[in-house]
């Protein structure tokens, strides 16, 4: 293993400290809707500044781990993602939840984030430099088919009308463009208010789309918000970790998938979480169960998740390019305290990196029993809380949350309004989700396709460009997949004389 | 015999209002640069060819039922949503500490349907100020958010 | 009675008077507010940071360092002259951004509007490709322009930004035309430069020293060359007029008495004089400047010609 020597500077009882205080506030921090892992990595950066580099560094990483675990919670237990990486969580965590099976949930997603995040930090350990390189290979184009393959996914995964999916697709994809444009420098459909210039924060999204319809239907009927299960006995441990063992080929693949989407930068939970489960989905043997509550999907989404903490730090510390958002935060950090990222990290300096990469494991290893423990306690906390003191204390957290992403009240209208519109589209048959991860991958797309458009006129062919590059065309090849899979199994099954019965 | 839910139009309204929606975006694109006017406009078309796909689709299938009313109380519904509004509008206006007190209150008073027994009703009051008081002071002390403070805090 | 009347508000008057002369001479007496109007991990923020142990070194106090990021600055600018004007709420303000957004669109604030006390550092345009880029000279780059127009590209951080600038304006100088392909951030920017999706990038000397080893400068618009990139020729040596980039301040609301913009302009022109404080700086990519607040007007009436004027050639002045 590289760098084994430095595991013992991580054992130190400084960072085994920090380690455990950070997986603890990150995971805080991330359940509470509206604070995400980058404010939750911004707000300790000032402490970090009187420590040394790996220290820091440990810290910093536990926090952002923590977070994107603790995106969960609120996901399963509130059907409103703690952080963005968490929305496809709320896919099967919160029907378990109302079906009785929140604890269960929560365990999983522990296991998961765990599994993800050891899978990641292992290939930033042992990978580093070279997985760097392919973050490289991802061009303007690649990401646009790679948002095209996201938008795609939301067609597909819309439970009920495949159109009404993608109608609330575009509408989310809409609502990205309002504000000024990154290319081209138009303002689009300000309607001349000041408060639009900046933009739909995801977060704002996020929160409205979700939360608020929650708390609209939650205050129209006396009865408790979740049921709680026949054994409020224990973790239901044993019974997680049969699930886990079953489903190891979809944590691996979804670790994967995590890892390999983190190292690009740009790209997040969000966009890892949806393409794992996606593909559980996809592969699963027993496809019924999706969207009613099947543990797979929890399993998929948070091991991916966890995994883009590990592969983001990858180009964040080989290249010095963030490859998710905490990450930017991290790299002012490490500029204010003289580290320069690069190869020469890795070489001459690489005390500081190993130190900081076995303080990550170690960090996740300990999310563990933590994770466990906080996640019964909030799981005991939502489920008991009578519903009359729950709806103001999550209607707080909207507003303070909405607020605090921009230190901007109008971030906490455009959420109210937001809400109010997510609630009447909701009864309506167009679900959250498509509308929000139109608002994020709505950029993407658009900026890809801008670029790599004026990339082709340069280079001479915009065609060659967008469909003969090598990695474009293996995105190309997983949407067509995506799309037709499905009929082409029916088929093959009819052909095959056996009933096409889920 | 199996009754037939009532015909679903609210579903076929929305498609039309969407229709309008994208129609509304394309028609704003024509004070755009050129590269700006790209993706909205596609994105407005491909929303606009959605729901008339839907519409049509309907159209051959005319007996899908609708989604029954939503159970629950109407006014209730209401009163939040207005709470939320007031509580949203009122933040720079007021401070943001007492108006989240006073809006969390409200909504307390909107989500309790138990008797309010006076045991209760205390325990349910001093526990909502306590989350209220306590996430502020976590925010504004802990994380150091600026929270707007007017007149009365 | 009277005379004691008279006798006591005297006293008060002057009890008033010293307890604000006293106010004034001991500024800071608290936490200062140092809002920054992007968000958290870029340069605004990151010399915000290597400021703060300074500020503790000079005046005791700390500075709270708070993100209001919306509209590129344009959130955080608008509002300005509605925050608290007693010298403990700053704002950082940043060159061509408050001069190019309202000449743009109305974004809620004139230029004349923002109080400016300090402008402290600029970061240079620079000129950059990969490491393994055929083109080892900006003489190569240019006669390669001049071959190919228009498939040459480059490129950077935003439309209409300073990189956007920058390369307009080298393209006129040079005779040239290029492709300036609009990136979100310099982080997107780095990826496409260093993946080798474009010929080169328009970024700053900041940049060139994060990428180090990766990257090549080809040259950088200042008067003389960077201390820290001694190999990278200056525009002006290699015969273009080009000197400029990103300037950043500070400034705080218009309504803020002269004395204590002053005490403000003051304090950060000492942090900016410490030679520990330029060390860091430098070796972070910055250039120092030194425009206080005498200097001020002058300093922006020259900075509003040379921007309204590259506005109406780009043609982006439509206000």
């Amino acid at each position: 293993m590289p760098g084994i020597e430095f595991l013992v500077d991580a054992l130190t009882p400084v960072n085994l400290l920090l380690a455990v205080v950070g997986v603890a506030a990150g995971t805080i921090i991330g359940a509470l809707p509206g604070l995400t892992a980058t404010m939750a990595v911004a707000v300790l950066v000032p402490f970090t500044f009187g420590m040394p580099p790996a220290s820091a560094l440990i810290v910093l990483g536990a926090i952002y781990t923590g977070a994107i675990y603790g995106g969960a919670y609120s996901a399963i237990l509130l059907n409103t993602p703690g952080t963005p990486s968490a929305i496809a969580t709320t896919f099967e965590g919160y029907p378990m939840a109302k079906r009785g099976d929140g604890d269960l949930a929560i365990t999983l997603a522990c296991l998961a984030s765990v599994f993800g995040g050891l899978v990641g930090a292992l290939f930033l350990l042992g990978l580093a430099p070279p997985l760097a390189e392919v973050a490289l290979k991802f061009g303007p184009v690649e990401y646009f088919w790679l948002a095209i393959f996201g938008l795609t996914l939301i067609g597909t995964l819309s439970e009920g009308n495949m159109l009404k999916g993608l109608i609330g697709g575009c509408a989310g994809l809409l609502l990205s463009m309002i504000g000024v444009a990154e290319v081209g420098g138009d303002i689009r459909y300000t309607m001349d208010l000041k408060m639009l210039l900046g933009g739909i924060d995801v977060v704002s999204a996020l929160i409205g789309l979700y939360c608020i319809p929650v708390l609209i239907d939650l205050v129209a009927t006396p009865d408790p918000h979740l049921k709680l299960g026949n054994q409020i006995a224990g973790y239901r441990l044993r019974e997680a970790l049969t699930i886990s063992w079953r489903s190891k080929v979809n944590l691996i693949r979804s670790s994967f998938v995590g890892t390999i989407v983190g190292i690009l930068p740009g790209a997040g939970g969000s966009i890892a979480s949806l393409v794992a489960y996606s593909e559980a989905r996809r592969t699963a043997k027993r496809q019924s169960n999706f969207g009613k509550g099947e543990p797979d999907g929890v399993l998929a989404t948070e091991s991916a998740n966890n995994a883009t903490v590990g592969g983001g730090f990858i180009p964040t510390l080989v290249l010095g390019i963030p490859g998710t958002p905490p990450d930017a935060v991290i790299l002012g950090a490490l500029l204010v305290q003289g580290i320069r990222t690069g190869p020469s990290l890795f070489g001459e300096q690489s005390s500081i990196v190993y130190t900081f990469i076995y303080g990550l494991i170690i960090a996740t290893l300990l999310m563990l029993p933590m994770g466990l423990l906080i996640g019964r306690y909030a799981f005991k906390s939502i489920v008991t809380i009578p519903k009359a003191v729950l709806v103001p204390a999550v209607g707080f957290l909207t507003v303070i949350g909405s607020y605090a992403i921009n230190n901007n009240t109008d971030d906490v209208i455009v959420m109210v309004v937001l809400g109010i519109v997510g609630w009447v589209l909701n009864r309506l048959g167009y679900s959250p989700s498509p509308i929000v991860l139109g608002v994020i991958l709505g950029p993407i797309a658009e900026a890809g396709f801008v670029q790599g458009y004026l990339i082709g006129t340069a280079r001479g062919s915009v065609l060659a460009e967008f469909f003969f590059r090598p990695i474009s065309m293996a995105v190309i090849g997983f949407i067509l997949l995506s799309l037709f899979y499905p009929y082409l199994t029916r088929q093959w099954r009819m052909y095959r004389g056996v009933a096409s019965s889920d | 015999m199996t009754e037939r839910p009532a015909r679903d139009i609210a579903s076929l309204l929305s498609a039309g209002g969407f229709i309008v929606v994208g129609a509304l975006a394309l028609y704003h694109t024509r004070d755009m640069t050129p590269l700006g006017s790209v993706f909205p406009r596609t994105i407005a078309s491909a929303m606009i060819i959605f729901s008339v796909i839907y519409i049509v689709w309907r159209f051959f299938k005319p007996h899908v039922g609708a989604e029954p009313p939503a159970p629950g109380s109407v006014p209730r519904r209401l009163l939040l949503v207005v709470a939320m509004i007031a509580w949203a509008l009122l933040l720079n206006r007021i401070g943001f500490l007492v108006t989240s007190i006073v809006a969390a209150l409200a909504l307390l008073l909107v989500a309790n349907w138990d008797r309010w027994a006076p045991r209760r009703a205390i325990v349910y009051v001093l526990s909502t100020l306590a989350v209220v008081v306590g996430l502020y002071a976590v925010f504004a002390f802990g994380l150091k958010v600026p929270l707007p403070m007017a007149a009365l805090m | 009675m009277k005379k004691t009347t008279k006798l006591i508000t005297a006293v008060l008057g002057l009890f008033g008077g010293l307890v604000a002369a006293l106010a004034i001479a001991a500024y800071p007496e608290k936490t200062i507010s140092y809002i920054i109007a992007f968000g958290p991990g870029g340069e605004s923020d990151v010399s915000a940071r290597l400021q703060e142990p300074f500020f503790k070194k000079f005046t005791g106090q700390n500075i709270a360092i708070q993100y209001k990021p919306g509209a590129g600055g344009a959130a955080t600018w608008s509002q300005l002259n509605g925050m608290p004007a007693d010298g403990y709420t700053i704002v950082g303000t940043n060159i061509p951004h408050i001069v190019l957004q309202p000449l743009e669109k109305d974004v809620g604030y004139e230029t004349a509007d923002l109080a400016n006390v300090y402008w402290f550092h600029y970061t240079p345009d620079a000129i950059m490709v990969p490491a393994e880029s055929p083109y080892k000279t900006l003489k190569d780059l240019v006669a390669a322009a001049k071959k190919a127009p228009g498939t040459i590209t480059f490129s950077g951080s935003g439309t209409n930004s300073a990189n956007h600038l920058a390369q307009q304006r080298f393209d006129k100088l040079a005779g040239i035309k290029t492709t300036y392909v609009p990136f979100k951030g310099t982080g997107a920017s780095n990826t496409a430069l260093l993946g080798k999706q474009v010929t080169g990038s328009w970024g700053y000397t900041t940049v060139q020293m994060m990428l180090g080893e990766q990257a090549r400068c080809l040259a950088v618009a200042m008067e003389k060359r960077h201390p820290k990139i001694p190999d990278c020729p200056t525009f002006k040596e290699l015969g273009y007029d080009l000197v400029g980039g990103a300037y950043r301040g500070i400034a705080v609301p218009k309504s803020t008495p002269d004395n204590v913009k002053k005490a403000v302009s003051d304090l950060i022109g000492k942090i900016n004089k410490d030679p520990e404080f330029i060390a860091k700086m430098e070796g972070n990519g910055f250039a120092m400047v030194d425009v206080s607040l005498a200097e001020m007007p002058k300093f922006m009436d020259q900075m509003r010609k040379l921007y309204t004027g590259l506005a109406v050639e780009m043609g982006i002045k439509k206000r």
